[in-house]
């Protein structure tokens, strides 16, 4: 029998016994975890610094974009003449007018309505979120020869107008009374009160 | 006569043993590695505890952040609202159909033998009437619709009666080929 306390046999196993015991101890209970949790809050510390750097990225973009937003504030004020979030359309109507008169147009009847129809939610204009599109009709009573210069002018105003609708009947006489229908937009919020 | 005497000799400057060379291996062995584990345990503790205060700054510093963009939130919405008003606009500036250029290219298709006697433009649906002196001049003109390129050939429908010997009334009514009010 071999005697672990006394001899030096016995010493030299217990003690390697020992050692390789108290190392396992140390490595499984004390290093690895440790180790674990370090290389955990590593990751984890990685991944928080990409988070904050995104938010800060976020915040210095919405801070430069706001000034430049605060800069185009003028230009901006324009949106509100084209595409009138309060619905007054005078601006709309008055230039209608001018430009039919260039072309020999009188404007004789305008009216206005907010109800999208099932044609107009087809197109475009239906698809929008953020602008009101507003049908006009309007009768119009001037040469046909300049129709088509007319609609073409008014076209490309700034209130982006698209015709949707041209009706007339026969020619009688040199000015012809024509029906046109049309859509402008108006803003669905203010955006300089934002 | 007794001598009191004092071994300064080593244990290991004497004759030492197979099991006892092992021993002393063993020991010296042990006693490193085990100094070597605590130097680990020491770093690895250290740097648990670098990462936990990074970590922590981390935290406060996306805290800070947080609140700013809270604050911000204002700010984007105006922002965002811009952005989305525009890209509506552009989208509108970039619908090129044009009633006028419609129009023109419906009054190149009639014969000038035909007379035109209503002309309806609505969204993409083309509706006209006429009179003309002959059938020649009316099919010329359905030939015309028939083969013209920007027209919805399937969605012709067209109507003639005989006022008189040289008076023949017609409707015409088509699509145009991007045609989604009829869709």
């Amino acid at each position: 029998m071999l005697n672990l306390t006394n001899s030096v046999q016995g010493k030299t196993i217990s003690t390697g016994l020992l050692t390789l015991l108290m190392l396992n101890l140390v490595f499984w209970g004390a290093i690895k975890p440790t180790i674990s949790q370090a290389i955990a809050l590593h990751t984890q510390s990685q991944e928080y610094e990409e988070v904050y750097q995104q938010l800060h990225a976020k915040n210095e973009t919405i801070t430069k974009v706001y000034e430049q937003f605060q800069d185009m504030k003028p230009q901006l004020k324009t949106f509100n003449y084209y595409f009138p979030y309060d619905g007054d359309f005078s601006l709309v109507i008055a230039n209608l007018h001018k430009i039919a008169q260039a072309y020999g147009f009188n404007l004789q009847q305008i009216s206005f309505s907010e109800r999208i129809t099932k044609q107009i939610r087809k197109t475009v204009s239906g698809k929008l979120l953020l602008l009101q599109p507003t049908t006009f009709t309007c009768q119009l009573k001037g040469p046909l020869a300049n129709l088509n210069s007319f609609i073409t002018h008014w076209e490309n105003t700034p209130f982006l107008p698209k015709v949707i609708s041209i009706t007339y009947g026969a020619q009688t006489q040199t000015r012809q009374s024509i029906l046109i229908m049309f859509v402008v937009y108006r803003l669905k919020y203010n955006l300089l009160t934002q | 006569m007794v001598y009191n005497s004092i071994n300064l000799l080593e244990d290991s400057l004497q004759p030492l043993s197979h099991w006892e060379r092992i021993y002393l291996w063993t020991s010296k062995t042990a006693k490193y590695l085990l100094i070597l584990a605590e130097i680990a345990l020491v770093i690895t503790f250290l740097l648990h505890l670098y990462y936990d205060n990074k970590l922590n700054a981390l935290k406060s510093r996306i805290n800070h952040e947080v609140s700013l963009l809270q604050e911000h939130r204002k700010q984007e919405s105006t922002i965002v609202m811009v952005a989305k008003t525009t890209k509506e606009l552009s989208t509108l500036m970039s619908d090129k159909t044009s009633a006028a250029t419609r129009r023109k290219y419906i009054l190149s298709l009639v014969p000038p033998q035909i007379t035109l006697t209503t002309f309806m433009l609505n969204f993409d649906t083309i509706s006209i009437a006429g009179t003309a002196g002959s059938y020649d001049a009316i099919k010329t003109l359905f030939d015309n619709f028939n083969n013209a390129k920007e027209l919805d050939k399937d969605s012709i429908v067209t109507s003639t009666s005989q006022l008189s010997h040289s008076n023949i009334h017609f409707n015409l009514t088509c699509n145009f080929k991007n045609a989604q009010s009829n869709k």
